[in-house]
């Protein structure tokens, strides 16, 4: 959290006050402080927009992305700890969220999309959401936008994604795992 | 024989030197300017042999609130991309720290577990998988509990309250507070060697754990969740 940000739906102004309160001040000029899941319980689950005329459910945001390109072993003296994974170079870009997949625009190179359907594994961070492929994981590290609306739309079109296959999805980390809904016989 | 193929390694960690115990220490010593560090139940922690530190993740700082008052090494589960920094990297080896790849079944990371702790050592892995973002106990992950089952190894119950006040993880920078760390009574749960065994004990081996760390908070347990 920067030191004050804004609600883009009401103006309400916010920051972090002791410990893990947050303070807000409406544009009004009235100012509650209270803690950080007791806001989350007022403001209910993440509603998960509906797309837009072209596709769009959420986006552009600016994004910094990374993917892994292979993994090496990692050592302390002789012992073998496990395995760490390599990176690309991180690109910069815009990326938005469709019923489909995602599109990254990045500042220098091809237009990507990455359907739904190669999404292997979600898992969000602090500042990123890191999506499962099946042969490399991908970082995205949002410079303004909000990692748990971008987890719950994701999580939302993958749950939307396997259930029109017949599948309920378990669990979305560390990576997808679903099981066949029950069909009734008539 | 190539220098560095892991098939012809001894295995031997480095011994603890001076930057482990300054990390070691760090906490109990600079945290008292801040505010409080409390701990409850240290008299529960091993000092010989393995055994499984289970707790729950509130902080980044967590573990050097919980370390602290383990005198000993602790290695820690970690998840690998924090690995991607070479800086951070070596900070966290230091400190006994491994790595545990994600979007995949690890098994390297289970085996490195299981191999710690068959030498001795005790392992510290947090059952929620990461760190809460209201500060509230989050579903166990069920691969922590397939490790306790196939271990066999005393499990000491850890809660840590009062970090998610320091640093929450939708924040950039930490602030003063109190913090409290109870370590519970160790249990045992069976060995099992058979998935099939070990998959039908998780749920009550679940419960078992959150429970013990659900007491030690004072809030109601979780349980095994569906996504």
């Amino acid at each position: 959290m920067k030191r004050t940000e804004r609600c883009l739906e009401c103006g309400a102004a916010f920051r972090r006050g002791l410990k893990a309160t947050i303070i807000t001040r409406t544009t009004d000029g009235r100012e509650e402080t209270r803690p950080a899941a007791a806001w989350l319980e007022q403001l209910g689950p993440v509603r998960v927009p509906e797309p837009g005329p072209d596709g769009r459910m959420v986006g552009p945001e600016r994004v910094r992305v990374r993917s892994t390109v292979g993994q090496k072993p990692f050592y302390y003296g002789r012992a073998f700890l496990g395995w760490i994974e390599t990176y690309t170079p991180t690109r910069t870009g815009t990326m938005d969220v469709r019923a489909d997949g995602l599109l990254f625009l990045p500042d220098r190179g091809p237009v990507e999309h990455w359907p739904i359907a190669s999404i292997t594994g979600l898992q969000p961070a602090s500042a990123t959401v890191q999506l499962g492929f099946r042969d490399h994981m991908t970082s995205i590290r949002f410079l303004e936008g909000s990692v748990r609306l971008w987890t719950r739309v994701l999580s939302a079109v993958l749950h939307e994604h396997w259930g029109r296959q017949g599948y309920h999805v378990l669990e979305l980390q560390p990576h997808i795992r679903t099981c066949r809904v029950a069909t009734s016989a008539t | 024989m190539p220098r560095r193929d892991i098939r012809y390694l001894n295995g031997h960690l480095p011994q603890p030197g001076r930057y482990f115990w300054f990390m070691h220490r760090l906490a109990r010593r600079v945290w008292p300017w801040f505010g409080s560090l409390a701990v409850e139940g240290k008299q529960h922690v091993p000092l010989t042999g393995p055994f499984l530190l289970i707790s729950n993740h509130q902080s980044v700082l967590d573990p050097f609130f919980i370390e602290t008052f383990i005198d000993r090494p602790v290695h820690q589960m970690a998840k690998s991309t924090q690995f991607a920094s070479p800086l951070f990297a070596r900070a966290m080896r230091g400190c006994y720290a491994y790595p545990v790849r994600r979007f995949q079944v690890d098994p390297t990371a289970v085996r490195y577990t299981l191999r710690r702790l068959a030498e001795g050592d005790p392992v510290h892995i947090y059952i929620e998988g990461e760190r809460t973002w209201d500060g509230t106990l989050q579903p166990p992950r069920p691969g922590t509990v397939r490790i306790a089952l196939k271990a066999g190894v005393p499990i000491v119950p850890c809660a840590i309250d009062g970090s998610y006040d320091v640093w929450p993880r939708w924040d950039r920078a930490a602030r003063a507070a109190d913090v409290r760390v109870a370590f519970g009574k160790p249990f045992l749960l069976p060995q099992l060697h058979h998935r099939t065994d070990r998959e039908r004990a998780l749920p009550h081996a679940a419960d078992r754990i959150m429970g013990a760390i659900a007491a030690l908070l004072g809030v109601p347990p979780t349980r095994l969740a569906d996504d």
